[in-house]
């Protein structure tokens, strides 16, 4: 138990891991985009390309919202809020660079024309511009968790009231958005976007877009990742973890439990802001429905899924769910419900850490049964059954406290 | 006395006259009741005689025979022309004749038998009243533009109109009927040549202070000369707004308080397994939202196997079955999923949330993913109304009182029972009341249970209130979250509290600015309470913080 390790820790093999997958990612994948001809069969078609990237957006909230989550215990089932407001940030500017080319040939953008607004509203104003625009992503997220998480925190809400909490405040940004049409485009939310930076998002040169922002989207992930990596392995990573385990414990040996909180919620939210900028122009649009209370259950569903508590988990989760539910949608669009609810039931009865504890806990079963073995060898009858009580017994410890 | 006596004595002369002649008497009496009931139907036969040849006029081409056809039809009061006025009604072009045939119907109507069509003739008529512009009415035409020209009703008419008002009114018994009167006759009255009577007609109209008159009055006033009559008009419509805005008041309290009480209902299922359990059942909704599918099937049920008259009593039936079908479903739930999650709180959300899905699913499979109608029973249909403007519907007095009923039985439980002394033992300790000898498996089942009948038994009252959707129960669990965060765990004071907070603060906002921000506004304030209250209302010291320990 060599705990202070984590200073000068080098493993060669997590890092030849890494930078396989990231080859993948950012050469394979993206050479087979392009290089394969039309009809081959190793052809990652733009249209499955721009579907990665989309899921990688929701990767990079992953990896957010499980530093709160998995590592500090912060359940938030609010996390579609930050996710929205990164992406309506990117959305009003990418929308306002329309500018008079639009129906009414207007500066305003379309749906405010009809809505009749005759001058743009001031909380918009700045998203003319992007270099306050592509800050604002990561900002306005972050300053809304920092308030939430201060009042909060500091008045000791926590667990299941905080998550309560979240889920309300996702519910309150998702019906302002639809209540307020003329100002955020109501349930249609924001669309019908022309460029970005100069590129085209429409048109026959998309696919090439989607192949910048692809590229961008597995970089900034991968920037995020090590985020977070380096957050978890530092010195506050291990207070992070011990928040979780005991907070009253953490408190009492003289931290200031809030504001550990408060910090790693508002990172949080500022990655899921930043997934949301970048899932708008790969998508086209963002909605009140991208932001409600059922996508934000579900962005918890993708990192229980890949395990809570370790970095590669909510990637790997957020690839996966996503991937079986476009792949479910499009075959048996009623039977995705029946498999996401099973997925939510199991995840948490049948492999409580994930899919990335399969492997352990198929050797782990593996190791039991050779232990069983061995006693059956041994012939002691009653040392197992003894074995077998103190496991009920330690189990239902863990299960009261 | 003494010719009491003299009549009565056997040797009275007319005593004999009348023992003598009483056979020749009786035919007497008997030719001459049949003579007058000859000349009734006589002259009811020519009654009908002047009806139909009224009638038959009715489809004269000249709209001058056409009007005063349907005048003379309206003063006759005889019912049989209701309908040929009605059919005129319906083809007939020229606006002023479609306005004497208004007033013709109504006329008629006032001799119906059913009240309700009474009081609808005598408002129809109180209405005609207000188109008339000045007593002498040449100038209508004259300021207005041709097309709008006023119609009105002429002094002549109006005679006749009150005249008959008045006289129906002498032989009314029905209440709200005569009330109808009077303001029809009034609301003729202000148009009245005679300031003195106009005044009298405005003081009248002050003393009832119907909001409903607003409008009248306001076009009164518009055309009113006098300034004796204006002062009056004036401080009717005061003493009408100030009602007026009493009734919307009240009104809204009282909505904020049915909203509440629906809060309630539902949030007391979710207070009792989150507060006492420690388990999130974000598949309460859904628990809901079947119970409103039971309502709907055994209503399909009456409607199929049962006879008309006993339809209504279906939802009598309703009540126990939506009860006792969620909680058995509850009870399977707990055995097979939520027992393996005690101290897991947010394990059990993400779990729940998965079989909330799935039962969403089943429910779209099986009904269809539209909204279905839950036509509600017939006496629950209709309301009180407290006085005008201020209308209390029965099905949410309904609500209201049976969530009260509701809440009496849960308190009783809890505190009055054995059942209710183990729940809470639990709730307190867990391991403490294992070793004392209570079976913590057997409550928790139990009580989940029993939350989630609570939630059946919320929906199957809620299927009163409007259409049914597997999504129904999605849109409420977030609200009842709120209820029973912000009234705090463990006691049902605390939910009591919570519920009527957020319900009232929520009519409130909303009353001050639309529903989605009254209500977006209402969360806020919420959330900024519990910075102050971080326990809600109502909480219970001690070890809710280990069960309710993040994961």
């Amino acid at each position: 138990m060599s705990n202070i390790s984590y200073k000068k820790e080098r493993n060669t093999k997590e890092w030849i891991i890494a930078g396989s997958v990231l080859f993948v990612f950012l050469i394979i994948i993206p050479l087979l985009n392009t290089l394969p001809g039309e009809d081959s069969w190793f052809r990652v078609s733009s249209f499955r390309l721009n579907l990665l990237g989309k899921f990688c957006c929701f990767a990079i909230l992953a990896l957010g919202l499980n530093l709160a989550w998995g590592y500090t215990g912060i359940l938030s089932l609010g996390q579609g809020v930050y996710f929205g407001l990164g992406g309506y940030c990117m959305a009003m500017y990418l929308i306002l660079k329309v500018g008079a080319s639009g129906h009414y040939g207007s500066v305003l953008p379309d749906f405010m024309v009809w809505n009749g607004l005759t001058e743009l509203p001031w909380f918009w104003k700045p998203m003319n511009y992007a270099w306050i625009a592509i800050p604002c992503v990561v900002i306005v997220p972050m300053a809304l968790a920092g308030g939430f998480g201060y009042m909060l925190f500091r008045s000791r809400v926590r667990g299941v009231y905080f998550a309560i909490v979240t889920q309300a405040l996702s519910l309150v940004l998702a019906i302002t958005l639809v209540g307020n049409q003329p100002y955020t485009g109501g349930t249609n939310g924001l669309n019908d976007f022309r460029t970005i930076f100069g590129l085209p998002l429409r048109g026959p040169d998309l696919p090439r877009t989607e192949f910048v922002l692809y590229i961008a989207t597995i970089i900034i992930l991968f920037g995020a990742y090590m985020l977070c990596r380096w957050i978890t392995r530092s010195k506050l990573g291990k207070v992070l973890v011990a928040i979780r385990d005991d907070e009253n414990r953490v408190r009492f040996s003289g931290y200031d439990v809030a504001n550990f909180k408060i910090f790693i919620f508002m990172v949080a939210a500022g990655l899921a802001g930043l997934g949301g900028a970048l899932f708008v122009p790969q998508v086209g649009i963002i909605a009140p429905a991208n932001v409600g209370i059922v996508p934000s259950i579900e962005m918890t569903l993708w990192v229980a899924v890949g395990g809570r508590g370790t970095l590669v988990g909510p990637v790997i989760g957020a690839l996966l769910v996503n991937a079986a539910k476009s792949g479910f949608s499009e075959s048996f669009p009623t039977i995705w419900l029946y498999f996401l609810g099973a997925l939510f039931l199991g995840v948490v009865v049948v492999f409580p850490k994930g899919v990335i504890d399969i492997p352990n806990m198929i050797k782990r079963a593996w190791r039991k049964k050779s232990k069983r073995a061995e006693v059956d060898v041994g012939s002691v009858g009653g040392v197992e059954k003894s074995s077998k009580l103190s496991g009920k017994i330690s189990t239902e410890e863990t299960n009261v406290t | 006395m003494r010719l009491f006596h003299i009549y009565k004595s056997k040797n009275n002369f007319l005593y004999h006259l009348c023992m003598k002649f009483s056979k020749k008497i009786a035919v007497l009496m008997f030719i001459l009741s049949a003579l007058v009931l000859a000349q009734v139907t006589y002259s009811e036969a020519a009654s009908k005689d002047y009806v139909d040849r009224y009638i038959s006029m009715l489809s004269d081409e000249d709209k001058g025979v056409r009007e005063s056809a349907v005048r003379e039809l309206g003063n006759l009061g005889n019912p049989a022309a209701l309908k040929a006025l009605d059919d005129l009604w319906n083809e007939e072009m020229d606006e002023e004749v479609v306005f004497t045939i208004e007033l013709a119907v109504n006329k008629l109507k006032l001799s119906d038998v059913d009240p309700e069509v009474r009081i609808h003739g005598a408002k129809g008529l109180g209405e005609k009243a207000g188109t008339r512009t000045v007593a002498d009415a040449t100038t209508g035409g004259v300021e207005g533009d041709s097309l709008f020209k006023q119609i009105m009703v002429s002094d002549q008419e109006m005679m006749i109109v009150i005249a008959l008002l008045e006289k129906v009114l002498t032989t009314e018994k029905e209440g709200k009927v005569r009330n109808a009167i009077s303001v029809a006759i009034q609301k003729f009255k202000m148009s009245d040549s005679d300031p003195n009577i106009r005044v009298e007609a405005a003081k009248f109209f002050g003393e009832l202070a119907d909001p409903g008159n607003l409008m009248y009055l306001a076009r009164a006033m518009e055309k009113e000369q006098d300034v004796n009559v204006i002062a009056v008009l004036k401080e009717a419509t005061i003493k009408m707004e100030r009602k007026e805005q009493m009734a919307l008041t009240l009104k809204q309290l009282f909505n904020g308080f049915a909203v509440s009480s629906q809060y309630l209902l539902i949030a007391l299922g979710l207070a009792i397994t989150f507060g006492v359990m420690g388990v999130i059942n974000l598949a309460h909704g859904e628990f809901m939202m079947l119970g409103c599918y039971v309502a709907l099937m055994v209503q399909s049920l009456f409607a199929s196997f049962f006879s008309e008259s006993i339809f209504g009593l279906y939802f009598v039936l309703a009540l126990p079955i939506s009860f006792i079908f969620t909680a058995l479903l509850g009870y399977a739930l707990e055995r097979s999923v939520i027992r393996f999650l005690y101290g897991r709180a947010l394990d059990t959300l993400l779990a729940t949330w998965g079989v909330s899905l799935i039962i969403q699913q089943v429910v779209r499979n099986v009904f269809g993913a539209n909204n279905i109608d839950v036509p509600s029973p017939g006496w629950l249909q209709g309301g009180i109304t407290v006085f005008a403007g201020l209308h209390l519907p029965y099905k949410r007095l309904f609500i209201i009182a049976f969530t009260a009923f509701v809440i009496g039985i849960v308190y009783w439980l809890f505190y009055r029972t054995r059942f209710g002394l183990k729940v809470r033992a639990v709730m307190v300790n867990r391991e403490m009341s294992n070793c004392l000898g209570i079976s913590v498996p057997r409550v928790n089942s139990y009580t989940f249970a029993l939350g989630s009948g609570l939630a059946g038994l919320a929906g199957c009252c809620m299927s009163l209130l409007g259409s049914v959707g597997p999504t129904t129960g999605q849109n409420y669990i977030v609200d009842c979250f709120m209820v029973v965060v912000l009234g705090g765990v463990g006691k049902i004071v605390g939910t009591v509290a919570g519920a009527f907070g957020l319900g009232e603060t929520n009519a409130i906002l909303e009353f001050f600015t639309t529903a989605n921000i009254g209500k977006a506004l209402a969360f806020i304030l919420v959330i900024i309470f519990l910075r102050f209250r971080p326990t809600g209302f109502s909480a219970q010291k001690g070890r809710e913080d280990v069960r309710l320990e993040t994961h």
